[in-house]
């Protein structure tokens, strides 16, 4: 155990401060953190150096008597009064600094973030990219996670879909959440916001580098709250028109017609990607569930009924439990997909195929 | 006043009417054992939830998944931060006062005997239902200790059984207040004026004001999530119109003002120990009274800067950063007043001296990490990050726990007749410090570096400092057990301690022989 | 329980009852206050 500390050490890259920051705001955070470690640690050294003299000078092995004295009025005043100033130096940066980080006016591009249990859904409102909108997963496979695979160099922090934006342009965040609160934090760029469902709070980052910033949730959100990551790249504004283009052409391409009418072979992989995507942190890949926090799927009563309750609870959720609504994750042949996914898998065998027209007709 | 007449010829009428063995202990009325039974309660809590720290940093010791999942993982933290707080560092700190107040102030006893009995039998079934909500079905409550909703909804019956101990333990802890004001205020023995009270009583005066007013607020707040789960409210669940941070608020409104309710009683211990040991008067006693009593008071009014991520108006987290900095003030003034006890005194360092040292610098430390985490613009990097984790264990470990170890030593020779040994709590002292320091000065780094709370598995770039933070808890964790020893041994025998075995030493607890007798001061002395 | 409860003379008695029905009614408000703000509000 020693040994791999030891070479642990060597090893090191340790860090011993905030990591190096992307924005200009993260700058004044750095600074400010930087010069209140400084005051902090002279005030320690002053204080404790007073008390470590008494300790070693004021003892009585080394014959030391006791005074006798025991309040100063002069003395307690100027202890009480010269805070107040230190404090007060400390108080002006910091107030400048909240200030231009609460400032989200005129931004170039908008982005609405929606935490989910767990993954991160983007949704560009405004600017370049509008109307793109993707989810993005923790990418890192499980066997690495379980320790059956050696860890790549970037575990735990790697996802399917990359935020992607331009450098040097405002970007306004959006966030919110589809069931409980999240935080959308990536500390390069000097932002953390909570995603509360229900509600919407704004937060902003202008990236002066390019680059790829990861970052993680930072409120407690489950069981999976460890593995939902942020990347975000930031590239030249040649590169995010190129990508924009092609995310919208990859979108139109991959939208689908609703009303399509599908045959079991053609929906039931649809369906299963869909599943490992959204349903089985939960629920599991083979159907077991975790019960009782999460059932099994495999011959569950809902998944061999009646389809318009199976319809009803995708849609609805259950509320008080960590059953989700996917109402507005997941469209109408997504659905129907990974409900037909579920009804002909494992020893699930209905044959019955669920058409994205049915689940129109449930939502209205 | 307090004058009991004719004393000491009703003590004599019942001497000798004890039941003996084990209900003795469940039936007794007195101070001295019923403050016995608080220590010994919360040193086993403060073990079990030991257990789990060991579990938690046994997890993070490498990255990957190797001992739970994280769904137990998470119970596990829960859990840890529960126990600790209302089962380990409250409870000892009422034994503390059960046993001192009435040896300090010259009262025969509290002023409630019977619900001083009922205030300690509340606490055992509070921690079964704690600890036996990790077997039912779904597991124990895994949503930190905060218990934020809405993932506080998606428990299952574990939660409930946290939100029922909640209760039990906030209906016990305002008894046990009750009981300690009432004491402070009406059993002073003649001549003991308020201002010639030992510091301790002031701070645990002080204290039980502040969980008399922010208990019933805890209360309120698990009660509406109780009704959030069961009854269809919808307090705190935005699709029914009600709202998620206002839990927050109210969980804060009482949290911060709770930070305080266990660090305040650690200050009126150091207060007791450094004069004792300076052999000098405690430095300005009339401004660490001011000093105690303006932090406790503004612990009510800097809540949100638990929340500066939420989203509140910018005008808020000023106010918020504002009124936190200005608790820096009282706080250094009482760590001035302590160092300057220690000026030009005759410093010897017996165990409870080295505790209440090793407090003083630690918490500091501890109180400058939350200066640096009241900016709230730091803060918003920091928040919710392992600076956190490493300063709140700073004030919480190194602050509350070490003046708990330090009051212990102290007050043993008093408590068993006999002296400690010296040999092994210095032992104690020296590995605790030494192993609490590389368990969570690493974790400041930590949290700097970006690795959020509460996560059961981690990035590589975190690898190197969570192997340090583990060995070194399972260090500080077998340390405690050298306590536990030196405990026992006391107990059972050593050289017999005199009625003031510390020099130093001021205060009427030190008048009584030692063991203090069963039943104490039952004619009042009088103070000049 | 225990009959052996510390001797205190009635005036005591009294005043310690009157000072701890204080702190409890202190204590039971905080909790009332509570429910009227936010159990009458609608939900």
């Amino acid at each position: 155990m020693g040994l791999s500390l030891l070479s642990g050490l060597v090893r090191a890259e340790m860090k011993f401060n905030l990591q190096e920051p992307a924005t200009e705001l993260g700058h004044k955070v750095y600074d400010l953190h930087l010069m209140m470690t400084i005051v902090c640690g002279v005030i320690f050294v002053a204080v404790f150096g007073v008390m470590f003299w008494s300790v070693f000078v004021h003892r009585k092995s080394a014959g030391h008597k006791a005074a006798t004295f025991h309040e100063s009025t002069t003395v307690e005043i100027l202890w009480t009064i010269v805070p107040v100033f230190i404090l007060l130096g400390m108080a002006w940066p910091a107030t400048k600094t909240i200030l231009a980080m609460r400032d989200t006016s005129n931004p170039d591009i908008t982005i609405k973030v929606t935490g989910y249990q767990w993954k991160w859904g983007y949704d560009y409102l405004k600017g370049a990219g509008e109307g793109i909108s993707f989810v993005s997963n923790l990418s890192t496979p499980q066997p690495q996670i379980r320790n059956e695979a050696s860890k790549g160099g970037e575990y735990l922090l790697e996802v399917d879909n990359e935020l992607v934006v331009p450098v040097g342009k405002k970007i306004r965040v959006l966030t919110t959440a589809g069931d409980v609160i999240h935080a959308w934090w990536v500390p390069a760029l000097a932002v953390k916001q909570d995603a509360i469902p229900g509600f919407i709070r704004d937060t902003w980052f202008r990236a002066e580098r390019t680059g790829t910033f990861r970052g993680q949730c930072a409120e407690l959100c489950g069981k999976e709250h460890g593995y939902m990551p942020i990347v975000v790249k930031v590239v030249s504004e040649e590169d995010y028109a190129a990508w924009v283009d092609g995310k919208k052409k990859a979108m139109a391409a991959a939208a689908d017609d609703p009303n399509k009418v599908y045959a079991l072979p053609e929906l039931a992989p649809r369906g299963e990607k869909v599943f490992a995507a959204n349903c089985a942190a939960c629920h599991q890949a083979n159907g077991k569930g975790l019960p009782p926090a999460f059932p099994p799927l495999d011959g569950s009563k809902v998944v061999l009924g009646p389809q318009d309750e199976q319809i009803k609870v995708l849609l609805n959720g259950r509320p008080g439990t960590a059953m989700a609504s996917f109402k507005g994750r997941l469209s109408d042949t997504e659905l129907a997909a990974v409900i037909t996914y579920t009804r002909n898998s494992w020893s699930n065998a209905t044959g019955e195929v669920i058409q994205p027209s049915d689940i129109k007709m449930a939502r209205e | 006043m307090a004058a009991i007449p004719g004393g000491a010829d009703h003590a004599h009428d019942h001497a000798h009417d004890q039941p003996s063995g084990i209900m003795r202990w469940v039936t007794t009325t007195n101070h001295k054992d019923i403050g016995s039974m608080y220590l010994w309660f919360s040193f086993a809590m403060f073990i079990v939830g030991g257990i789990m720290a060991l579990v938690i940093r046994a997890e993070l010791f490498e990255p990957g998944l190797q001992v739970v999942d994280p769904d137990r993982f998470n119970q596990m933290t829960t859990l840890h931060g529960l126990i600790m707080v209302f089962g380990a560092i409250m409870p000892a700190f009422v034994g503390f006062a059960n046993w001192m107040i009435p040896l300090m102030i010259g009262a025969s006893d509290m002023a409630f005997a019977r619900m001083n009995n009922w205030s300690f039998w509340l606490l055992p079934p509070a921690a079964i239902l704690l600890s036996t909500s990790l077997l039912v079905p779904g597991g124990a409550a895994a949503s930190g200790w905060t218990l934020y909703p809405p993932l506080t909804v998606q428990m299952g019956m574990g939660m409930d059984m946290a939100i029922f101990a909640v209760h039990i333990l906030g209906i016990s802890s305002i008894m046990g207040s009750i009981n300690i004001v009432t004491t402070i205020l009406n059993m002073r023995a003649p001549g003991m004026t308020l201002m010639k009270m030992p510091l301790f009583c002031w701070t645990w005066l002080i204290t039980a004001y502040l969980v008399i007013a922010v208990m019933p607020v805890l209360a309120g707040a698990v009660t509406m999530i109780l009704t959030d789960r069961h009854f269809g409210t919808s307090f705190f669940n935005a699709a029914g119109g009600g709202d998620p941070v206002l839990y927050q608020h109210i969980f804060w409104f009482f949290g911060h003002p709770e930070v305080y309710i266990i660090a305040i009683p650690a200050f009126g211990v150091v207060s007791q120990v450094i004069p004792a040991f300076s052999r000098k008067p405690l430095f300005g006693y009339a401004s660490m009274v001011y000093a105690t009593s303006s932090i406790a008071i503004l612990s009510f009014i800097v809540w949100a800067h638990h929340m500066y991520t939420v989203g509140m108006p910018v005008a808020g987290q000023l106010y918020f950063m504002f009124a936190t900095m200005l608790i820096a003030i009282p706080t250094g003034v009482k760590v001035f007043n302590w160092v300057a006890t220690m000026w030009r005194g005759s410093l010897t360092f017996e165990t409870p001296m080295l505790f209440s040292i090793g407090f003083l610098f630690l918490f500091t430390l501890g109180g400058f990490s939350g200066l640096v985490l009241s900016m709230t613009a730091v803060d918003v990097q920091l928040h919710d990050t392992y600076y956190v984790v490493a300063h709140f264990h700073y004030v919480m470990v190194a602050g509350a726990l070490f003046s708990a170890y330090a009051g212990a030593y102290y007050w043993l020779p008093k408590w068993t007749g006999h002296m400690y040994d010296e040999k092994l709590g210095k032992l104690h002292f020296w590995l605790s410090i030494v192993f609490f320091n590389m368990t969570f000065f690493v974790q400041h780094f930590l949290g700097l570096a970006g690795m959020p709370r509460r996560i059961p598995d981690y990035a590589l770039q975190f690898a190197e400092f969570n192997k340090i933070s583990s060995i070194g808890a399972f260090g500080f964790g077998i340390s405690q057990l050298v306590f536990l020893v030196v405990a026992l041994k006391c107990i059972r025998g050593g050289a017999k301690a005199s009625a003031k075995p510390w020099d130093g030493a001021e205060g009427l607890e030190w008048t009584v022989p030692s063991p203090a007798p069963h039943h104490t001061f039952e004619t009042p002395p009088v103070i000049k | 329980m225990n009959s052996r409860v510390t001797v205190m003379d009635d005036d005591l008695r009294r005043r310690n009852v009157r000072t701890a029905l204080w702190l409890a009614a202190a204590a039971v408000s905080v909790f009332v206050m509570f429910l009227l703000r936010y159990g009458m509000s609608g939900q």
